[in-house]
């Protein structure tokens, strides 16, 4: 298959769809074609590369508005083999819009819309029903792949460190005991290194936070005050920046101070969740 | 699970190729089918999908010495579409695993 011949399949696909929607769909499969030949592919590698047309246009198809899917969905209750073909034979015989695909690229976008009109009419009309047979078709094609591939991809990837424990321990049968000592060192582990220290970051930032906003407020407010009552200007000033400052930094300080338990709250969680599904596997 | 599934898992792999660089489709197309088993063509309707959704905006880039190239950007709605997905993937993954191992574990016991 060239170039010409996909582009023909797939505006011949897509022809439930308005011109111009066609036009820009096309469009993205020029440049492709453009891009791949740039880098010295032939046009038949591209081809094989991009997949079927039919199966493209099927998914473009999918995207319709609901009313038009539905329409789309109507044929497939009599889904049979012969009509699946249907396409396919209906774009081969349709050999005056293959040549006019082909007038239609040589020229410019404008022109080709009056050139490619009159043959669309009829095979929209006579190719309408065995094509949403096709895209459901190759829907359940597409998805049987994918189910095929996804498997295929987890069973390389290696198993988590979690459940490598879980294997460990079911490997050594004879020693549950071991299982159960691990456990509950994880246990503990848990509750010294994960739960107290929580538990203690948590008090410990609010009280910090209630404690320092109260505590800054108040020299904050005894400087405003006390350079509303001083007579001398220039050490009026300096309360008045010194309290600016005093607030500003402990501000950031605060900040920087809540940002790190925030850090050391999600280490705690994950390992804490990490833990928990470890005794999960073992027991 | 249906076929709604793969098309996920493409939109998050497309996605995330977007939110680090812009590309231009045939960027998308190669790099992902270097990795995922795939149809070069099929990253095409997923992406004039998004744009239509609003997760992605395309724009043409003069090329050195060729005609523009249609190059995609991810957008805000993009960005968060993109969290959601990646959250339901690690989630998935963990509970799949999870089933995949624990279940041999099972078997072996009985």
């Amino acid at each position: 298959m060239n170039k010409n011949e996909f582009l023909t399949d797939l505006n011949n696909s897509l022809i439930r769809l308005s011109k111009s929607d066609r036009d820009d769909i096309l469009l993205d499969y020029e440049e492709h074609f453009r891009i791949g030949c740039e880098n010295g592919m032939s046009e038949e590698e591209i081809c094989d590369g991009l997949g079927s047309p039919q199966e493209l246009a099927a998914t473009y198809l999918e995207n319709l508005p609901p009313d038009a899917k539905g329409k789309a969905y109507e044929p497939p209750s009599e889904p049979e083999q012969e009509e699946e073909k249907a396409p396919f034979d209906s774009v081969n015989t349709e050999q005056t819009a293959t040549s006019d695909w082909e007038a239609q690229t040589a020229d410019t976008p404008s022109e080709s819309e009056e050139q490619t009109a009159p043959p669309t009419e009829p095979n929209g009309g006579y190719t309408y029903p065995p094509q949403g047979g096709a895209a459901n078709y190759y829907g359940a094609a597409d998805y049987s792949k994918g189910a095929a591939n996804y498997s295929g991809g987890q069973r390389q990837t290696p198993p988590p460190p979690p459940a490598q424990g879980a294997t460990a321990g079911s490997g050594e049968s004879s020693t549950s005991g071991n299982s159960s000592t691990a456990v509950t060192l994880v246990t503990i582990a848990l509750l010294v290194f994960v739960f107290i220290p929580l538990v203690s970051a948590l008090a410990g930032i609010w009280l910090g936070i209630i404690g320092t906003a109260l505590g800054v407020a108040i020299v904050a407010a005894l400087c405003v005050i006390g350079a509303f009552f001083t007579s001398n200007a220039v050490v009026a000033g300096g309360l008045i920046i010194f309290a600016v400052a005093f607030v500003a930094l402990t501000g950031v300080f605060g900040i920087l101070a809540y940002q790190s338990f925030i850090w050391f709250k999600d280490l705690s969680v994950y390992l804490w969740n990490a833990g928990k599904k470890f005794i999960k596997s073992t027991i | 699970m249906t076929i709604q599934f793969k098309k996920g898992v493409l939109e998050l792999c497309i996605l995330s190729m977007l939110s680090r660089n812009d590309h231009y489709g045939y960027d998308v197309a190669f790099k992902l089918s270097r990795s995922i088993e795939l149809a070069d063509g099929s990253v095409y309707p997923i992406l004039r999908r998004l744009k239509q959704e609003g997760r992605v905006t395309s724009y043409l880039e003069e090329a050195s010495g060729g005609p523009p190239r249609k190059y995609y950007a991810i957008t805000r709605d993009g960005e968060d579409m993109l969290s959601e997905l990646k959250d339901e993937w690690i989630t998935l993954t963990e509970s799949v695993n999870e089933i995949i191992d624990n279940g041999g574990y099972e078997d072996e016991q009985e």
